[in-house]
């Protein structure tokens, strides 16, 4: 018995939302990241479910890829999360409001 | 692989190796750090000379990428921001003492994104272009003053909002693979023209998710709201180059996009809807700029109703709009590296806002820079006979004939709005009197040279457009078969 691509896409879709979301709600800069490489990872298990009903590899090489941006985002995000922590002692996003109108 | 397909993308892997070279010169050779703009430009310039000589032999590494005139007139306009953003900058960052040289480093290989994304024939190119080439270069780039907290703050904002559109572009792609079961855009378009795929929820939800992400890299209301922030933090140069270059080739890739899908069922449902994308882009980004005191926020939020206006030629897609695009793109690109390199020469301190009124009484002080940001201001409000103005009469006419008059209509009426908060900065610069202590703006040569380039461009352009019409007719053609 194998299990229905839709049964994936949901779950996908929820992680996604779930990711999203902690994009949006948490103050932490690195809880903002996770949430990123949650959804990231999300449509990466999307991508894989929908190669296997296609029967091809292309969404799997795609998903390789992914990874890779992911990852070189991640490195960047952190970097600018040290510098930041350096400039205020914190990675508490609500401080970086010092541009207002 | 054959030779062929390398041939093809020479330029961008010319830009690639020298950007390569750039940053790995700053680490072993400091000593040349002075030459590297000089060198990063001279790369642009071969760039563009391999891409105008080169062959254009249309779909090349299986596929993936479009080697064509659209192509070829997307990539000059980028080169050309490239060009004029080195050397801006060179002033720039030996003013402000951040003369690091992986800053061109990064520069080319932002553009070399913004040239992949441009060619782009597949959803996986344009997701690579987009975020690892493009993006992240962009994201060092805005956070470059590292010691300052704006400059930090619109590094992470950017990385942020970028970050969460290219996964929200990713997963709407993942939908429209489950839907068609390929990436290419050319197979889409016949897997969509033989199957009725219009009500087909996974391309609903695919198409409505990539068209967050788009929005959202090419600040379109309601997905604009860092644009201010990022604006008015990032280093000016680097201001100067992402709001052109990033949004050029975007708007290029939602053209062949479109393109591969529009003449099906799909478009009337989505057509309204960009409509009302681009309306109230014009809207809010015009009525928003009246409240601006800093320069930099203000550009910003006419950046988001110039954007407006360049996606009705998306609208009222068809022959018309698409060189309406194209012109609008290169228009638009002349006249904000204007405006930007004209406000990187009149500000002395990054941290501190770039007011409006801190230009008073400029204009007779330093009529060159000054005549030039007027001229910018006009063309930006579209008045004649600048570039501006060609650029929009293109577009809104593009509107018209597709039976659109309504959204001509009121871009027309957005566009005389915005001529009130333009005006108000050259009424800042040539009546208001130079105060008592006014700070001591630097006028360095590369700074003219770039300003009066793109004056001579705004002016040239707006009154013999058909050099620009011409080229924009040719690259329309190859996408519009």
């Amino acid at each position: 018995m194998t299990v229905p691509t839709t049964h994936f896409v949901i779950f996908a879709a929820l992680l996604f939302a779930i990711g999203a979301a902690g994009v949006l709600v948490r103050r932490s800069g690195i809880s903002i990241l996770l949430g990123i490489e949650l959804m990231l990872n999300a449509a990466n298990l999307a991508l894989v479910a929908f190669g296997r009903q296609h029967g091809q590899l292309d969404a799997q090489v795609f998903v390789f890829f992914v990874m890779a941006v992911a990852a070189a985002e991640v490195a960047v995000g952190l970097a600018l999360l040290v510098a930041i922590f350096r400039k205020q002692r914190s990675i508490d996003v609500d401080r970086l409001n010092v541009m207002r109108w | 692989m054959n030779p062929s397909d390398l041939a093809a993308i020479a330029p961008e892997l010319l830009l690639v190796v020298m950007g390569a070279v750039l940053v790995l010169a700053d680490a072993f050779v400091p000593a040349l750090r002075p030459r590297f703009g000089a060198v990063a430009g001279a790369s642009a310039v071969a760039a563009a000379v391999l891409r105008w000589t080169g062959p254009l032999p249309g779909a090349v590494w299986s596929g993936a990428l479009v080697v064509d005139p659209l192509a070829r007139f997307v990539d000059s306009y980028i080169l050309v921001a490239v060009v004029l953003v080195a050397i801006i900058a060179g002033p720039y960052l030996a003013r402000t003492a951040a003369s690091y040289g992986e800053f061109y480093g990064l520069l080319l290989f932002s553009a070399v994104g913004a040239m992949v994304l441009a060619k782009a024939d597949s959803l996986l190119v344009i997701f690579i272009g987009l975020e690892l080439l493009l993006s992240i270069s962009l994201y060092v780039l805005n956070a470059f003053h590292r010691d300052s907290g704006v400059s930090l703050e619109a590094g992470w904002k950017y990385l942020v909002v970028g970050a969460f559109a290219s996964a929200l572009l990713l997963f709407g792609i993942a939908l429209l693979y489950g839907a068609t079961g390929t990436f290419s855009l050319a197979a889409t378009a016949r897997v969509v023209a033989e199957r009725p795929l219009a009500g087909n929820p996974l391309i609903l939800a695919g198409l409505a998710l990539a068209l967050a992400g788009f929005g959202f890299k090419l600040a379109l209301v309601p997905f604009h709201a860092w644009a201010p922030d990022v604006y008015q933090g990032s280093p000016t140069p680097v201001t100067a180059f992402l709001s052109v270059v990033p949004k050029g080739a975007m708007l290029v890739t939602l053209a062949r996009v479109v393109a591969a899908l529009a003449p099906q069922a799909l478009t009337p449902k989505w057509l309204p809807l960009l409509a009302t994308i681009a309306i109230a882009s014009q809207v809010l980004g015009n009525l928003v700029a009246i409240a601006q005191r800093d320069v930099k926020r203000m550009l910003a939020y006419s950046g988001i109703a110039h954007m407006g206006y360049a996606l009705v030629g998306i609208v009222a897609f068809g022959f018309d709009g698409l060189v309406g695009v194209l012109v609008y793109l290169a228009a638009y690109t002349v006249m904000n590296i204007a405006a930007f390199a004209v406000v990187s020469a009149f500000s002395e301190s990054e941290d501190e806002p770039h007011l409006i009124t801190d230009l008073a009484g400029q204009g007779w002080r330093r009529p060159f820079l000054s005549f030039t940001l007027a001229l910018a201001m006009f063309s930006l409000a579209g008045i004649p006979p600048t570039v501006g103005f060609v650029a929009k009469f293109l577009v809104f006419r593009a509107a018209v004939n597709q039976g659109l008059a309504w959204l001509a209509v009121v871009g027309v009426l957005a566009s005389f709005v915005s001529v009130f908060f333009y005006v108000r900065v050259v009424y800042y610069l040539y009546m208001k009197p130079l105060p008592q202590r006014a700070p001591a703006y630097l006028e360095p040569w590369p700074v003219r040279v770039v300003a009066g380039v793109c004056a001579l461009a705004i002016v040239g352009l707006g009154i013999f457009p058909s050099w620009l019409l011409n080229a924009a007719e040719t690259a329309a053609k190859t996408l519009l078969r």
